[in-house]
C-alpha cells in the first residue's frame, strides 16, 4: 500500500463521517417535524360542539339545522327517516377543563382534549356513561379533523336512536 | 424356469395388465380355470398392486405441495444468484487533482444536506406560530380564520374500548373527501332491578 492510498483512506472515512451525520441530523429533524409524533401544546384549547339527535325508521321529517352535515344522509343514518335536534351544546374546552354534556337518556359525555397535533387535527377522548359507572362507553380517542364532525351512535331512546355529533374546532376558511 | 413357464407369466402378467387380444384372454381364462397356481400368482398380482396404490396415496396425502414448491423456487433462486461478490472495500489510489474535486464534492453535499435540515428547522417554528394563533382564535378572538394551518382531513377513530357493550366503526366519506367517524354501539341496558 502506498502513502497515496493511506491518505485516501483517511479522507474518505472523514467524507463517510460527515455524511452519515448530516444525513442522521437530517433524520432526526424530519422525525421531530413529523405531525404524527407532534408533541402536545401545553394549553391547547378548542372550540367543542356537541349536538345530540334523536333519529327513528319511523316517518317524520330531517331538522332542517342539520342540512348543513351531509354525513348523516349517508349509510349507516339512511335508513333513519327522521331526524330532531334535542339538544346543541358548545363550550371551549382544553387540556386542562373538559366539555360535559348531559344525554336525554341521563348518561354523561365527557369529552377531553389531549393536544392539537401540528398537522391541526384535535387528539380528544370520548366518554358515555352514567355518572359513577361504566356502563356505555368507557373510552374512545379520536384525531379530530377541525370543524368535521364524529359520531357516536346507537343509545335507544324513545323509540328511537341517538346520535350524537361532536365537532371539534373550526373548519378552514379556505375549504 | 421352463420355456413354458415363462410364456405363462408373461401373458399372465399381460392379462393382469390388460394388454392382451380377446383370443389371448380367452385362453389365460382357460388357464386360470385349470390351475390353482395361476390364479394364486393373479391374486399375488392384485394384492402388490393394492398395496403400491396404498402407499402411493398416502404418500401424496401428506406431501406438502406448496411447501415443496416454495422449496423448489427457493432453489431455483438460489441457484440464479450471482456468486458474491468480495465485500471488502476496494482501495483505489486517486491522483491528487481528482481527491480534490471528490472531497469537495462531499462538502458541497453536507452544505446541501445542512441546509435541507435548517430549512426543516425552520418550518415546525411556523407551525407552531400558526398553531398558537389558531388556539387564540379558538379562545375567542374576533378573527376567526385558521385557514394557513396545513390541515388533514381525515377524522380517524385511535382506540376504543367497547367494553361489555358491541359495536362497530364506520367511515363517511364527506363531500370533500374528508371522512367522519362513527362508532356505532349497541345499547345494552343494565340488568340491575329486573326482577325475573
Amino acid at each position: 500500500m502506498t502513502w497515496s492510498s493511506c491518505i485516501e483512506i483517511v479522507n474518505c472515512a472523514r467524507a463517510h463521517g460527515v455524511l452519515l451525520w448530516s444525513f442522521g441530523v437530517f433524520m432526526g429533524v424530519m422525525g421531530g417535524a413529523s405531525p404524527v409524533w407532534a408533541q402536545a401544546q401545553p394549553g391547547a384549547a378548542a372550540r367543542g360542539e356537541v349536538f345530540v339527535v334523536l333519529a327513528s325508521e319511523g316517518e317524520g321529517s330531517m331538522d332542517p339545522s342539520l342540512a348543513d352535515i351531509p354525513a348523516l344522509r349517508q349509510p349507516p343514518f339512511n335508513t333513519f327517516r327522521s331526524m330532531s335536534v334535542l339538544s346543541r351544546s358548545t363550550a371551549q374546552i382544553s387540556v386542562e377543563r373538559p366539555m360535559e354534556v348531559a344525554l336525554p337518556n341521563g348518561r354523561h359525555l365527557r369529552i377531553e382534549l389531549e393536544r392539537v397535533l401540528v398537522d391541526g387535527r384535535y387528539r380528544v377522548r370520548i366518554s358515555i356513561n352514567t355518572p359513577g359507572r361504566a356502563d356505555y362507553l368507557s373510552l374512545l380517542e379520536v384525531l379530530a379533523s377541525p370543524g368535521d364532525p364524529f359520531f357516536v351512535a346507537g343509545q335507544n331512546w324513545q323509540g328511537g336512536t341517538l346520535v350524537i355529533g361532536v365537532r371539534i374546532g373550526q373548519r378552514p376558511a379556505a375549504r | 424356469m421352463s420355456r413354458e413357464s415363462e410364456h405363462e407369466e408373461s401373458i399372465l402378467h399381460r392379462y393382469f395388465d390388460g394388454e392382451l387380444e380377446s383370443e389371448e384372454t380367452a385362453e389365460v381364462r382357460r388357464l386360470l380355470s385349470a390351475r390353482a397356481d395361476l390364479r394364486m400368482d393373479l391374486e399375488r398380482m392384485g394384492e402388490i398392486r393394492s398395496l403400491l396404490r396404498e402407499s402411493v396415496e398416502k404418500s401424496a396425502a401428506e406431501l406438502d405441495s406448496d411447501d415443496l414448491f416454495a422449496r423448489i423456487e427457493a432453489r431455483i433462486d438460489r441457484d440464479g444468484e450471482e456468486p458474491k461478490r468480495d465485500v471488502r472495500p476496494r482501495l483505489v489510489a486517486i491522483e491528487g487533482g481528482k481527491r480534490t474535486r471528490r472531497v469537495a464534492a462531499v462538502v458541497l453535499g453536507a452544505v446541501a444536506i445542512a441546509a435541507a435540515v435548517l430549512l426543516f428547522v425552520i418550518r415546525p417554528t411556523e407551525s407552531s406560530g400558526v398553531l398558537d394563533d389558531s388556539i387564540a382564535v379558538h379562545s375567542g378572538d374576533a378573527s376567526e380564520s385558521v385557514a394557513t394551518v396545513e390541515t388533514v382531513f381525515q377524522t380517524e377513530v385511535i382506540e376504543v374500548d367497547f367494553g361489555d357493550n358491541s359495536g362497530a366503526i364506520f367511515a363517511i366519506e364527506g363531500e370533500h373527501g374528508e371522512r367522519h367517524a362513527v362508532v356505532w354501539l349497541a345499547d345494552v341496558q343494565p340488568t340491575e332491578g329486573i326482577v325475573e
